[in-house]
């Protein structure tokens, strides 16, 4: 006898793969804007001249945005290092980063940083502050190993990156997301993911509406 | 309500009815559903159902938009609970296996299900991988999948596209291709989810023809779901439709289950009237029940000349499609007012007016030699085949796209777009509506005569296909813009929202508007006051309808009904960038696999990767700017000649990481302190700065040309595929992120569409042009592309499940060698890197 309450069970160990498949478009949109909208910014960088090296921790941020949206609609463990995983496999397989494969070990870093405000709520809490601390710590993380990376250590202006790579961070790799989500949710389109089933409990029964 | 009643009837039918088809199979049927019902969150449903099918049963699904056939379709391919949230009661089973408990990996031993999207019923990049993907899940000996894939590619009708790119195929070619990867899977049940909502008449005509051909063994069960029955019929009427079938209502209720002729003669009023598409003969037949005499308002409605056109029999293949007349009793007085011969006669003043114009793109001529009046208190509509420059006739008389030859003059015109998901800019419907600049009290009018208000606050993305159409259309006529041209107004609606849309674009027309729409169906231009048809490069007409209709010749040219000789493998040219499978005419490329770049593509992509990483891992590692100075040159000469690609192309690849190297080079020598060989100059330049500067520089230049390297030589699919082989990468993981691959070679044409078709939302140039976008425009459109690749994420997941794609083992038909020439490269690399790094 079937008799099946609406909603996947929480907390699996696996990803299903509609989940995997969500974060992989994700990867997929977010780095095709992205070159989309560098088509504009390369020029600006190029006409910045040195001040392009820095000019990358203002935009830093954005990188980070795949991680916390994707733990807002999954609301699982991993989801946020999953997505940046995945964003970056996209990034170096389908779009052929000139990072390299090491790109693999950066979104890592990246990932944890993200979803660990997340991660302290227990999956639950998904504030504008717990945003914003996930971007803090996805763009702090990852940036003493880029620090390394690109030999930053010895300069004179390695606070002044931090600074700026945190607060982009914050705006755009914790803010935006929050209201990309928001945004996204009112669409609808997800519905069918655990932020879908969120506000009501899987055990509700719905009402069949007849018309 | 009356749940119980409803409920209950149908269940004796159901009883009585699928008795005879029972017998010659005494044994279990292949489906049992007992009181199945599925509610979903937004509290509609579907069921209970109760009833039974046995081997090669083939039943026709049939209700109203909002009935819940897809949901039950889901429901049977095990999709509800496990990718949509729902709740399931009752029981099934299908050929033993509770799709519900189990989910879709389980349920596609059994099921096969096609769904309406043609940009996602291919799941892969390559549509020979999507057709093997299933049965190397099933574990079909790697030998035996090739012969297999051609099968099932010959069983679909789709023999020519096996090597083929699905970014490169047309929407019925696309459709064939994923009844291939069903078909290739034996399926016992085969669900058809409206598999040709999409598709002109020549689409249809070939899917139906590889269905039916597939269906010729008595052995595959079927369901269908098609609101489109004549064009799913064709020649065939009522006896090529399944001989069985159910009824829901408006609620998701069973309304009958039976024979078919029987249940839509019984049915048919009923559902017509819940606003399904019926069968023409039925609904002519249904007409004559109602209270009119036979063939009154018919006459009434028909143009003089076109009543004497029209040949008393019908001849063969054409003709349940060509004679006009039926229309829903509603809308007798508007059609009588409006369309009447008299007012027809005397149309309006031209508003806008293309004057010997070329059209076409990408150096291709589309049409030549337009001259077309757009005239007030009309509506115009516009047909031909996919390709024939309907779209393109549209962008152009909205100013979208300059002309290529003479010149388009006249009022300012908004363009309507087919997917009105593509061209939403509000957050709201009430947002949507305001976004045209028009006052608040026309706003709140709008919000009325579309009948949206109760939807006003929500998000226009939640509406269903027939509010969202109505919406498109609302804010556009909000701008005040004397024309209206509107792609596809009527496409993939049931019939009471096709309906509501016409009437409203009838009604801006009797307003003093005038309207231009493009159309693929026959029900659409009778309800036009005149008709033009794009074929062979130029417009044939206007001409009133009726005279349209009457013509065979011109009907098949206009690409509206079939021609009998449906082509199979031909390549259909698509619409530009609409349904995103635009054709690039040439044959596909030969098996992706093939060395097209040099020896080192025939490498293994797992180690080219692992050698990269290594690379990078050491660069890093090191400060002095000698040995990656060396390095560079050392990977240049193997890029050269292991990629086959020409130095100058080399360089010109390499600009973005020479302009950034430039910029690590010139902070380090300004911002590192110690020894200062120039003290003198106004700046800080220290020598650690510049020796420093130059390593990390190099740094940036050996890492990325090797990745350069990397991305040409490797291909996704082999990369993939071995990085599950070697890296031990979860096939769920690479065939997901090969869905995303497919995905990716679809955005730039789905980016295209959505940027057009925000162009023409804006207020117009007192010219009549549309201007540029503004960087808010550009991030709605780049919402939109966000939403339009969540739901297809959705449908690639379940395609990719129900092609039993899941966590079991599995066999993989084309491998990807890891051998000797790979072990060479390896050690070969290792030691040169080695030796640089001891002699400097």
């Amino acid at each position: 006898m079937t008799a099946v309450q609406a909603g996947p069970t929480r907390r699996r160990s696996r990803f299903t793969l509609r989940e995997i498949v969500l974060v992989v478009v994700l990867g997929v949109v977010f780095g095709f804007l992205y070159w989309v909208f560098v088509q504009a910014w390369n020029g600006l960088a190029i006409a910045m001249g040195p001040a392009g090296d820095l000019a990358q921790h203002v935009l830093f941020g954005s990188w980070l945005l795949v991680g916390p949206i994707a733990v807002a609609i999954l609301r699982r463990p991993g989801s946020g290092i999953l997505a940046e995983l995945i964003a970056a496999v996209v990034e170096v397989v389908f779009l052929g980063s000139p990072v390299g494969p090491l790109l693999v070990l950066s979104a890592l870093l990246q990932g944890i940083g993200s979803e660990l405000p997340f991660a302290l709520t227990r999956y639950r809490r998904f504030g504008w502050g717990v945003f914003a601390a996930s971007g803090a710590f996805g763009a702090a993380l990852v940036f003493f190993w880029t620090a390394y990376r690109m030999g930053w250590y010895g300069q004179d202006l390695l606070e002044l990156r931090l600074g700026v790579q945190v607060l982009s961070g914050i705006v755009l790799g914790g803010l935006l997301a929050k209201v990309i989500v928001g945004a996204l949710r009112r669409t609808g389109v997800l519905d069918d993911f655990a932020i879908g089933a969120a506000p009501r409990d899987a055990q509700d029964i719905v009402e069949r509406r007849v018309r | 309500m009356s749940a119980e009643t409803t409920h209950g009837e149908p269940r004796d039918a159901v009883v009585s009815v699928s008795a005879p088809s029972a017998p010659s199979v005494p044994s279990a049927p292949l489906l049992e559903a007992e009181d199945l019902e599925v509610v979903l969150p937004s509290g509609d449903g579907v069921g209970p159902w109760s009833g039974t099918l046995a081997v090669g049963d083939h039943v026709l699904l049939i209700g109203p938009s909002g009935a819940g056939k897809s949901t039950l379709l889901r429901t049977l391919a095990g999709a509800i609970p496990s990718h949509l949230h729902g709740r399931v009661t009752g029981s099934i089973r299908v050929g033993g296996i509770d799709p519900v408990a189990d989910g879709v990996v389980a349920a596609s031993r059994t099921v096969g299900y096609l769904g309406q999207d043609p940009a996602s019923g291919v799941c892969l990049p390559d549509v020979a991988d999507d057709v093997a993907l299933p049965l190397e899940n099933r574990q079909v000996p790697a030998p035996q999948i090739g012969g297999r894939v051609h099968a099932a590619l010959t069983a679909a009708g789709a023999e020519g596209l096996a090597s083929r790119k699905a970014s490169t195929l047309s929407g019925g070619q696309l459709q064939r291709a994923a009844l291939a990867a069903v078909l290739a899977a034996e399926p016992r049940l085969l669900l058809l989810d409206e598999p040709t909502a999409m598709l002109d008449a020549g689409g249809i005509a070939a899917v139906r023809g590889s269905v039916q051909a597939a269906l010729q063994d008595g052995e595959t069960a079927a369901i269908l779901v098609e609101h489109r029955l004549d064009e799913w019929a064709g020649a065939g009427g009522l006896a090529a439709l399944p001989p069985r079938t159910i009824a829901l209502d408006r609620s998701g209720r069973v309304l009958a289950d039976g024979p078919t002729h029987e249940v839509l003669l019984q049915h048919g009023a009923t559902l017509r009237a819940e606003g399904c598409w019926l069968p023409r003969d039925l609904e002519r037949s249904l007409e004559g029940m109602l209270e009119r005499p036979p063939e009154g308002p018919v006459e009434e409605s028909l143009d003089e000349s076109a009543e004497a056109a029209i040949p008393a029999p019908t001849p063969a293949g054409i003709p349940t499609a060509a004679r006009p007349g039926s229309r829903a009793s509603e809308q007798e007085q508007t059609t009588e007012e409006t369309v009447a011969p008299g007012r027809a006669a005397v149309p309006g003043r031209p508003l806008l007016t293309a004057n010997g114009v070329a059209l076409g793109y990408e150096g291709r001529r589309l049409l030549e030699g337009v001259d077309l009046e757009v005239r007030s208190g009309q509506v115009l509509a516009v047909v031909g085949r996919n390709g024939a420059g309907k779209s393109t006739l549209l962008a152009a008389l909205a100013r979208l796209d300059p002309p290529r030859a003479g010149a388009i003059s006249g009022a300012a015109a908004g363009l309507v777009f087919q997917r009105p998901e593509a061209q939403f800019i509000g957050s709201t419907v009430v947002g949507e509506l305001r976004a045209s600049g028009a006052e608040e009290a026309a706003v709140g009018e709008m919000l009325e005569q579309l009948a949206l208000r109760d939807w006003a606050e929500a998000s226009p993305f939640r509406l269903s296909g027939g509010q969202q159409r109505r919406l498109s259309l609302g804010a556009m006529l909000l701008t005040g813009r004397p024309v209206l041209l509107a792609d596809e107004p009527g496409f993939g609606l049931d019939r009471a929202a096709q309906d509501t849309v016409l009437e409203l674009l009838r009604e801006s027309a009797a307003n003093g508007r005038a309207v231009l729409m493009t159309t693929h169906d026959l029900r659409a231009v009778e309800q036009a006051h005149a008709v033009a048809v794009l074929a062979d490069g130029r417009v044939h007409g206007p001409m009133p309808p009726a005279k349209l209709l009457a013509d065979a010749d011109l009907l098949h040219r206009a690409g509206l009904v079939a021609s009998p000789t449906a082509e199979t493998g031909r390549p259909e040219r698509g619409d530009r960038g609409e349904r995103g499978c635009e054709d690039r005419g040439e044959a596909g490329t030969a098996d992706p696999s093939a060395a097209a770049h040099g020896w080192l593509s025939q490498r293994n992509p797992t180690v080219l990767l692992g050698l990269l990483t290594a690379l990078s891992i050491v660069c890093i590692a090191l400060t002095d700017p000698v040995p990656l100075v060396a390095l560079y040159v050392l990977l240049t000469a193997a890029t050269l000649a292991g990629c086959r690609i020409r130095p100058l192309a080399l360089l010109r690849a390499q600009v973005p990481f020479v302009v950034f190297a430039l910029g690590v080079f010139a902070v380090n020598v300004l911002s590192r302190p110690g020894h200062e060989p120039w003290p003198e100059l106004p700046v800080r330049i220290t020598q650690e700065g510049i020796v420093l500067g130059t390593a990390l520089a190099l740094r940036a230049l050996v890492i990325g040309l090797g990745a350069l390297a990397v991305a040409r030589a490797t291909d996704p699919r082999r990369t993939m595929v071995s990085l599950q082989q070697h890296a031990r990468l979860p096939a769920r993981y690479a065939y997901a992120l090969l869905a995303g691959r497919r995905l990716l070679d679809d955005l730039p044409s789905r980016w295209a569409t959505i940027t057009r078709a925000h162009r023409a939302r804006p207020p117009v140039r007192t010219d009549g042009t549309v201007g540029r976008l503004r960087p808010r425009h550009l991030v709605a459109c780049a919402f939109a592309l966000l939403v339009d690749a969540i739901r297809s994420a959705e449908r690639l997941a379940f395609a990719l499940e129900s092609r039993g794609l899941g966590e079991g083992p599995r066999t993989i038909w084309r491998p990807v060698p890891c051998g000797r020439a790979d072990l060479l490269l390896g050690v070969v690399v290792a030691t040169v890197v080695g030796a640089v790094l001891v002699l400097s």
